[in-house]
């Protein structure tokens, strides 16, 4: 993790000073989470929310004609499986907020890669009683990099595809009083349409 | 340079991340025996009857007993094997919970020892084959409790709590009882919550397939 910081901040001393530049995005897309739990009882199980389709908003700045930072919410919505001899069932809707502070890089004519680090957040919907979430679920940390490909469409907007992947150590505190230790590395992709709006024009500086 | 080393320590920061996938689940203790005696089958409510629907007769404190015990019991899953509900109608109810004995005295509970000045019987229905050939309750699932008169009210109140909750566990699906008295499956139960070994034959129990189903209206002839 420190390395990770290292590496931001080394990032962000190589952007010129910055000429501000003020964006405001909206993503919608949809994201797939591999199991938050693996466990045995008599048989094998897993829990694993389904792909959720979620919203993105974000405000950043360029801070030369290559980078680009800001700060971005995802709210991803979607049902909780309990998967065993290969029947899934409902466990709980489950929702996910994620905050992340995004650095932005060109790379390639429209294409540009990002990293990011940030939190994320587990909501259940419901009775949340006999489920990894009746205590509640605390902030975790996230890390995660991306990459997208945008289009001028006018003067200020652009368009975009964009793909992300991150991390986080999955840990609640109903799974430490079970006995669960050390908690579990959960890996997400998204896929996303974004649109993005520029305080002055699409192509900076 | 710089900058692809910086890329490649962030790449290797989140490879590294990845690759330490824990097998984490812990040791559980060995169940005791749930099975329905002599017929050695197993019973436990199938996720097409959740929510089951509990009915508590309005008297004492035996609807605040039974809405403990149910989420008490819930609690011991972790993955949404089990969801409960109260209910206000006996007629909607898959658990009909009542006081075999006059309103019991009032006091508030304590956490005093247990003293069993009360008990609890949950009557299972006769199995009989439904129409599609497989193993049904006959009926509702029935709980009664009673006090003894002359009990101390306290006494009453805290039995009364604890017993509910052993019969709730019966009517999950547990029907044998622990060796141990330091689980609340035991029979003559002194703690108030089930104990590991009540959580690990629960959920072993619910991840077993069920040899018998509830009881259904139309189901049965």
């Amino acid at each position: 993790m420190s390395r990770l910081v290292k590496a931001v901040a080394v990032l962000a001393a190589v952007a010129a000073p910055a000429r501000a530049q003020v964006t405001a995005e909206v993503l919608v897309g949809a994201a797939w989470s591999s199991p938050l739990v693996e466990d045995v009882i008599v048989n094998a199980i897993t829990l694993q929310p389904q792909i959720a389709p979620g919203l993105t908003a974000s405000v950043g700045t360029w801070l030369n004609a290559r980078y680009h930072v800001g700060g971005r919410i995802r709210w991803a919505r979607s049902d909780l499986k309990r998967h065993e001899l290969g029947e899934r069932t409902s466990v709980l809707p489950l929702t996910v907020w994620t905050g992340t502070i995004v650095f932005e890089r060109k790379m390639w004519r429209s294409v540009a890669a990002e990293v990011w680090f940030g939190g994320i957040k587990y909501a259940a919907g419901g009775d949340a009683d006999g489920t990894v979430f009746q205590d509640g679920s605390s902030l975790m940390a996230t890390l995660g990099l991306g990459v997208r490909a945008d289009r001028a469409i006018t003067d200020r907007l652009t368009i975009g595809i964009h793909v992300g992947y991150d991390a986080h150590q999955f840990d609640t505190q109903t799974l430490r009083t079970a006995g669960f230790t050390g908690g579990r590395i959960v890996h997400r992709v998204a896929v996303s349409a974004s649109l993005r709006w520029s305080q002055r024009h699409a192509t900076p500086f | 340079m710089q900058r692809h080393s910086n890329a490649i320590v962030v790449l290797g920061a989140l490879v590294a991340v990845g690759a330490c996938q824990t097998p984490d689940a812990p040791v559980r203790p060995t169940p005791y025996d749930f099975r329905l005696a002599k017929s050695d089958t197993v019973f436990h409510w199938p996720e097409a009857a959740m929510p089951v629907r509990f009915y508590a007769e309005p008297i004492g404190r035996l609807p605040e007993d039974v809405a403990d015990g149910l989420r008490q019991w819930q609690r011991q899953f972790l993955y949404g094997e089990l969801r409960t509900t109260v209910v206000s109608d006996s007629t909607q109810a898959d658990v009909v919970v009542r006081m075999a004995s006059p309103e019991p005295p009032s006091a508030p509970p304590t956490d005093d020892p247990i003293r069993l000045v009360c008990e609890g019987l949950t009557i299972l229905p006769s199995r009989v084959l439904d129409g599609t050939g497989q193993t049904r309750f006959s009926a509702r699932i029935e709980m009664f409790l009673s006090w003894f008169p002359g009990s101390d009210p306290t006494e009453v109140t805290n039995c009364l709590t604890v017993i509910t909750a052993h019969e709730i566990g019966h009517a999950l699906g547990i029907f044998g009882h622990s060796g141990d008295p330091v689980d609340l499956m035991h029979s003559a139960p002194s703690v108030r919550l089930p104990s590991s070994r009540d959580q690990a034959t629960i959920q072993a129990l619910y991840h077993l397939p069920t040899d018998i189903l509830p009881w259904e209206p139309g189901t049965v002839p």
